[in-house]
């Protein structure tokens, strides 16, 4: 494994191009490919916005009218005052913060195992990891319904985070991140005499962090996001979590009420919607920093 | 590690090595607790579940050894539902790979904008699915939604887009490429960056044109991009649960259901356990064999 | 002597009384009930203010909800089944009418009697008993009722003006209703949507009725829906559809309230809120019926059954449902839904109060005469519902021949009785 990528970290200007320099008319359409893929691309997000500031009566005209002919707020007001949607909200900061804290109390010991110590078995159990890190989750669905709900666990915070305390792209993540790491910092640690723990603590950690940062997006994102497994385990409204409490709450609109969905819609998409524009660098660079260990 | 070794009988290194076996387990002990109990298990008593005959909610239980399965590979609906898993997997993918191939490059082309360009693509990832489905149910409704307006207002017909077979599967993998490309593009335009400038200054002395640019150093040396891409966008296509759910909830009439949907139907809303656990192990076998089709290709991949 | 006995016997009786006025206080110890209902925009208009004033009437209790917002009471049934088999705490449980066999057969719910018997403040007089009925199987009661309604046709009078056509004499037979539509068709609006997509093919077994079929055959181990009556229902809906009379969606209540559609047939139940969202003249009528007849109408509607496992909670639980029969929240459902409560004494004065309402009327006339909302035995009541929604949507989509689509469902049906 080389040394990390500069591409990782900071995009370069470029100043040239893999197809090279394109002829006018190559260049045109070019740009036209980019933007009605970026029309495509935004549209969506386009018409959220817009009906969310429409009065509910005025959906109810098959209109091509993009723009609402009078914003109002009224439909965030009955969002934020008529439905869950703030306890939505909790709930998700609640449940991603946990099991990201839970993933990394797991995942960072056992990716320094797996980096840096010998044992036997240990190209098996790495298998394993890979295995876990490929397989969609609702093949386990029953029986971890079932492991819940005998536990009593079905309703709680407990049952949206302990099913992915597991994380198999953390230890993978975080094991490519030590491998990189020189070996003369875990010498040094052992030349001063610390233990284990200390060398975990003091040493490994504040270097982990561009590592920790980049397995915190990825998995804030993903559990922020995750919408099949609350519908399984949370029953009561009040406990569901922003992706569910949506979809909840459009059916319970009964698609009359399009408007006040669609500014609910936006609430939901808005916390990491606006984390990513703020991130966006990190964002993208911990994803493709996976792609280019290979 | 304490490397003193009071009247051990065994050499220091043993003795060592043993210690960092130990503290080695004990490290991976807890991850793999936690992935034992809620990824492997389950898997396995799955299976168990797969013979026996049990309506959550009542207590009656019977084994039934293989009926589930014969049940399942008698079932109009569990074909469609594993037709429908191919068709948008197969589908989805290829078409995000090409999407977000020609995306990178197309970004990668220009000289400026390129952070703009990226952050617009990768919008669609970063925002909750299953908000967006809502939002596209609303655009693509038949009565209301926006897009038929558009249609209206250029002449033509409105078309029933979730209500008919061909066209809500259409709009399921439309959305899911949608929701999709950015992610694929992403990846791609990583890979660009790493392919030295070298390679291209040498072609560009040989005369080569953006075609042979492209088949003989862009596409080769992007091949590792291209596997991974292949394997993210293929455990994305089989997580397409949520698109499917809110945007058709399988429908019409089972038109646009996928495993993952069939699964949670059998299990959640109809609660038949033992036959929801056969589905389950079917998927698993099609994933595991969809693996294993991601391995052979491996090979043709070119590693710098 | 005697006069001591006397003195003696009224101070017994005196503390007899006080005493079990004392037991009654005492029961209210804080209790928390859960309660699984119904949250769509419509429901939750009376449901939320029963909660709400229950609370007032009642601070020792404290009631909890489970909430369901999309697939009707199957979907309810579901979760309420889904909570007790995973251990949750289920107390009081909204069940549809058609879903009693089930909650019945599972085993988890709570007959009724026994807290009938004991509760002497429980007037089961005031009830009508014809809404009492419903809650009934084999012998006991089960459920209380917490409103009933009717299939009903709502006609948007602004339309039928335009068309020519008398808002106060809507249509009564299938013909005529056929008639009616292509006129709203010819100017440009659609004609008329028969609400197949109600909870439990509620509207599919109204048609079916009206045409004297069965939805099952007396044992109860096959369909007899599928008959020529079936058939006629099927392809009444087809032809509607396919000559672009009826909107093929699933969407009745956006239809009609988006203005555009002339007849409604839906559930009495939304007679007070949908006049509420409109902007034009909403008139309410019977069903048209294949001749012209008065309509047989089954009674749509849910009740309240109870399912706690531990004494004081059955306890506070009763209370709970007895409340919801007493005046204050029969009051509510009547005011607040299109419902019609059980008890009598709100029923006569709702008479009295819309004596000149004509939509009231008919809600009033039908209730009288309700036949059961039928209720499919054994375990898989779901997915037999789900095989009834699925063979009208395949019609109304023009996916499936009529017969093709009856022919189906009936195999499938046969096969999930067994």
């Amino acid at each position: 494994m080389g040394s990390l990528p500069v591409a990782a970290s900071r995009p370069r200007a470029r100043r040239w191009s893999p197809l090279g320099s394109l002829p006018v008319p190559v260049n045109a359409l070019r740009l036209a490919f980019l933007v009605l893929s970026g029309c495509i691309a935004f549209f969506p997000f386009l018409v959220m916005l817009s009906t969310s500031f429409k009065p509910v009566r005025e959906v109810f005209q098959l209109s091509a009218h993009l723009l609402p002919q009078r914003p109002i707020l009224d439909n965030y007001v009955e969002v934020f005052s008529r439905s869950l949607m703030l306890r939505f909200l909790l709930n998700g900061t609640i449940v991603t913060g946990l099991t990201l804290l839970g993933q990394l109390l797991l995942s960072i010991p056992a990716a320094y195992a797996f980096a840096r110590l010998s044992f036997p078995g240990k190209r098996a159990l790495f298998v394993v990891v890979l295995a876990a890190l490929v397989f969609p989750r609702y093949i386990a669905a029953v029986p971890n319904f079932l492991l819940l709900s005998g536990m009593h666990l079905i309703n709680t915070y407990m049952s949206l985070i302990v099913p992915f305390i597991g994380s198999a792209f953390g230890i993978f993540l975080l094991r490519q991140f030590f491998l990189q790491l020189p070996q003369e910092y875990f010498d040094a640690a052992h030349i001063d005499g610390c233990g284990l723990t200390a060398m975990l603590w003091k040493v490994i950690l504040p270097l982990l962090r561009p590592a920790i940062g980049a397995f915190a997006i990825f998995s804030i994102v993903s559990h922020w996001n995750d919408f099949f497994w609350p519908l399984v385990v949370i029953q009561k409204s009040a406990m569901l979590t922003p992706p569910a409490g949506i979809v909840y709450f459009a059916d319970a609109e009964a698609g009359t009420k399009w408007s006040v969905i669609m500014a609910a819609a936006v609430v939901v998409i808005a916390p990491l919607a606006l984390a990513f524009l703020a991130a966006r660098r990190q964002f993208i660079s911990s994803l493709t920093h996976v792609a280019l260990k290979g | 590690m304490r490397s003193s070794n009071r009247g051990s009988a065994l050499p220091a290194r043993s003795a060592s090595r043993i210690g960092q076996a130990l503290g080695a387990y004990v490290l991976i002990m807890p991850a793999f607790l936690a992935i034992g109990v809620f990824v492997l298990w389950p898997v396995g008593y799955s299976l168990v579940l797969s013979t026996m005959e049990w309506k959550l909610g009542y207590d009656a239980r019977e084994f039934v050894l293989l009926d589930n399965y014969v049940k399942l590979l008698g079932s109009r609906v569990f074909w469609n539902a594993a037709l429908n898993t191919v068709v948008y997997t197969v589908a989805m993918v290829l078409a995000s790979i090409a999407l977000g191939l020609g995306l990178s490059l197309a970004i990668t082309a220009g000289k400026r904008l390129q952070s703009f360009w990226q952050v617009l693509f990768f919008m669609p990832i970063a925002a909750t699915m299953s908000a967006m489905a809502v939002v596209w149910r609303f655009l693509l409704d038949g009565n209301l939604g926006i897009v038929n307006a558009m249609l209206a207002r250029l002449g033509a017909a409105p078309v029933a887009w979730l209500t008919g077979d061909a066209t809500a599967m259409g709009a399921v993998i439309v959305v899911g490429i949608w929701s999709n490309a950015g992610y694929a593009m992403v990846f791609f335009i990583a890979g660009l960056s790493n392919i030295p400038e070298a390679l291209y200054e040498a072609a560009a002395i040989d005369g080569a044109g953006i075609l042979r640019r492209f088949t003989s150093i862009t596409w080769p040396l992007l091949s590792p991009s291209t596997l991974f891409v292949l394997v993210i966008m293929t455990v994305r296509a089989l997580a397409s649960f949520d698109i499917v759910k809110v945007l058709t909830d399988g429908g019409p009439l089972g038109a646009t259901q996928v495993l993952s949907h069939l699964l949670y139907q059998e299990a959640f809303q109809f609660f038949d356990t033992g036959y929801a656990s056969a589905v389950a192990v079917v998927f698993f076998l099609l994933v595991l064999l969809l693996a294993l089709l991601q391995m052979k290709v491996e090979k043709w991949v070119h590693y710098q | 002597m005697k006069k001591v006995l006397m003195i003696l016997g009224l101070i017994g009786l005196a503390a007899g009384l006080g005493f079990a006025r004392g037991q009654e206080e005492k029961s209210t110890k804080p209790v928390t009930l859960t309660f699984y209902h119904i949250a769509t925009q419509t429901h939750v208009l009376y449901l939320n203010p029963i909660k709400e004033a229950f609370q007032k009437a009642f601070p020792g209790i404290t009631l909890q909800s489970v909430e369901v917002t999309a697939g009707g009471y199957e979907a309810l049934t579901q979760k309420i089944l889904l909570g007790l088999a995973s251990g949750e705490p289920v107390d009081i449980g909204q069940t549809g009418y058609d879903q009693l066999r089930t909650m019945v057969q599972s085993g988890k719910a709570l007959a009724l009697d026994p807290f009938i018997a004991s509760d002497a403040g429980f007037k089961k007089d005031n009830l009508f008993p014809a809404m009492m009925d419903l809650g009934r199987l084999d012998g006991k009661q089960w459920m209380v009722p917490i409103g009933t309604s009717t299939p009903a046709m709502y006609v948007n009078m602004d339309l039928f003006r335009n068309v020519g056509l008398d808002p106060e004499n809507p249509p009564k037979s299938w013909a005529e209703a056929r008639a009616a539509a292509e006129k709203l068709k010819a100017a440009g609006h659609q004609g008329i949507f028969w609400g197949w997509q109600v909870t439990g093919n509620w509207i599919f077994q109204a048609m079916l009725d009206n045409l004297g079929g069965k939805l099952v055959n007396d044992a109860g181990n096959q369909v007899a829906f599928n008959d020529e009556k079936g058939l006629k229902v099927l392809e009444h809906l087809s032809d509607l559809v396919s000559n672009g009379l009826m909107p093929a969606s699933d969407q009745g209540l956006a239809l009609f309230v988006a203005g555009n559609l002339g007849m409604w047939i839906d559930s009495s139940f939304q007679r007070v809120n949908t006049p509420q969202q409109v902007k034009f003249g909403v008139r309410m009528a019977p069903i048209p019926t294949p001749e012209g007849t008065v309509p047989k109408v089954a009674a749509g509607g849910n009740g309240a059954m109870i399912f706690s496992t531990d004494p004081a909670r059955q306890k506070a639980a009763w209370q709970f449902i007895r409340w919801m029969t007493e005046e204050d929240a029969s009051r509510i459902v009547a005011d607040k839904s299109g419902y019609t409560p059980a008890n009598q004494a709100v029923i006569r004065a709702l008479t009295a109060q819309f004596a000149s309402d004509a939509n009231y009327k008919v809600t009033l006339d039908q209730a009288a005469r309700v036949v059961p909302w039928y209720s499919w035995p054994g375990k898989n009541s779901n997915k037999i519902a789900k095989s009834l929604r699925d063979m009208q949507e395949a019609v109304v989509l023009g996916k499936k021949a009529p017969k093709k689509a009856l022919d189906e469902a009936a195999a499938e049906i046969n096969a999930l009785l067994k």
